[in-house]
This record gives C-alpha cells, structure tokens and sequence, in this order.
C-alpha cells in the first residue's frame, strides 16, 4: 500500500504532463456518453485506457473548469448537460467507483455545500483517500 | 427558466437600483454564466449543476475574478464587512447578502 501511492501519483502526473506536451488527447467531445448510460465523456481519442476522472468546478474563480482540465488529461469527465439531476450525478460517481478509477479534484473547492462536496463525500464513503497528504488525487483504496 | 431571467429576478436591485447591465449576447436556455457590470464592477453568475455561485471583480480589471465568499472573507478580515454570512450557494442566500455587502464591496474595490 504505501509503495502503491507513490506509485500511482507519479503514473497520473507522468500520464498529465505527457498529454500536455504531446497534445495527443485533444478534445474529441463525449462520443462515449451513449455508452455509459448518461451524459458522461471522456476526453480523447486514447480514452479506452484512460482510468482518470477529473471532477470540480464548471468554473472556478481562476483557472480552467473541470470540463477544460479533463479534456486536456484525455480524462473522464461528466459532462454539463441540461438535463442533469442528482440521479445523474450519482450515478456517474457510482460507476467512477466501480471502474476504480483515480480521481482528479481538478479545480479549487469553493466555500459551501456544493455538488462537488458531494461528489467528494460519495467518493470518501466508498474508500477513497488522498494519493497522499494534501493531494487532489483520489485513489481507492477498498475493495 | 433562463440564467439571465433567474439574475434579474433574484437580484432586482442590481439593475433597477445599482446601474448594472448584463454584459455579452443573449444566450439560450442552456447558458450557465452570465456576466453583469456597472461603472466599477463586474458580477459573474454561474450555475453549476444544483449550484449558484457569484464571483466579483473591478470594471478595471475584467478578467480578474474572486468568488464572493473569498472577498467576503478578506473583507471581514480586515474589518470591512460587519454582516454575518454562511456560506450558501443557493441564489436566495447569494442574492441577500450581496444586497447587505454591495455598498462595503464597491468601497473595497473601487
């Protein structure tokens, strides 16, 4: 375990910083939402290998929202949609946490209850903790 | 109901009172920010998903955004704002206390 959160950190920062550079997961929209059952995307053509979800704010005072941060990862992401409902939402965090997938808080927490706080405290309930302290990087750690 | 119907409803003296205007073009149903601006300030109205948050910032300097409640705090730090707040982000709550706080937040950043 310990060596493992090292491990999965520095595979996330590697797999961000080689997206960033290359530009090879440019934003190709949500052609998987129909597959997952709800207005879910991912965000590159490498999408099928990706097991990063990058949640946050639409948009956050400074900096990108989590739409922006995602696509640039080549990450999962839900997608803003109309129709949302908490039903939605929770069911894209449920299936986030049956995939295992790491999660990225990829903007600032705003002061308050927020969907996003929710979405943390779902993530938290089923076994996720910090990559390590201070991080916003969100590993499983339950089976 | 709009964003922008949902602004001028919830924050009638803005623009009946305060000499704001909405800023940019019309957008549709589905717009979830819309930017307001007087001589001196610029609000920023975003709906995330079941959220409402304001961000402020200076007519002098348009891209530079705070969220209320950071201002809010560095105010209150500092002595400016006397008004107790929680941190709410239903656009109820937003709306009275910007109404308490606009006199104290133009002051400050002007």
């Amino acid at each position: 375990m310990t060596a493992r959160l090292p491990l999965r950190l520095l595979l996330a920062l590697l797999f961000a910083a080689a997206c960033c550079m290359t530009g090879a997961f440019a934003s190709h929209g949500a052609e998987n939402s129909e597959l997952l059952g709800f207005d879910a995307a991912r965000g590159g053509a490498g999408a099928a290998k990706t097991e990063l979800t990058v949640i946050g704010h639409l948009k956050p005072p400074t900096g990108p929202g989590y739409v922006e941060v995602a696509e640039s990862m080549g990450a999962n992401y839900l997608k803003p949609s109309a129709s949302w409902n908490p039903q939605k939402q929770g069911d894209f965090i449920k299936s986030v946490i049956q995939r295992g997938d790491d999660v990225l808080i990829g903007t600032p927490i705003r002061p308050g209850d927020s969907v996003l706080r929710h979405e943390i405290k779902q993530l938290i309930k089923a076994g996720y903790v910090p990559a390590e302290q201070g991080s916003k990087l969100l590993i499983k750690t339950a089976p | 109901m709009a964003l922008r119907d949902q602004v001028l409803k919830a924050f009638p003296f803005l623009f009946e009172q305060a000499g704001f205007v909405f800023v940019g073009p019309e957008g549709d149903d589905d717009e979830v920010i819309v930017i307001a601006e007087s001589a001196d300030l610029r609000l920023r109205f975003i709906q995330d998903r079941a959220d409402f948050f304001l961000d402020v910032g200076s007519s002098k300097n348009p891209q530079k955004w705070i969220g209320s409640y950071d201002l809010l705090d560095e105010m209150k730090s500092k002595g400016l704002v006397c008004e107790t707040y929680k941190y709410s982000n239903r656009i109820g709550s937003v709306s009275s206390i910007l109404r308490k706080t606009l006199p104290a937040i133009r002051e400050y950043l002007a």
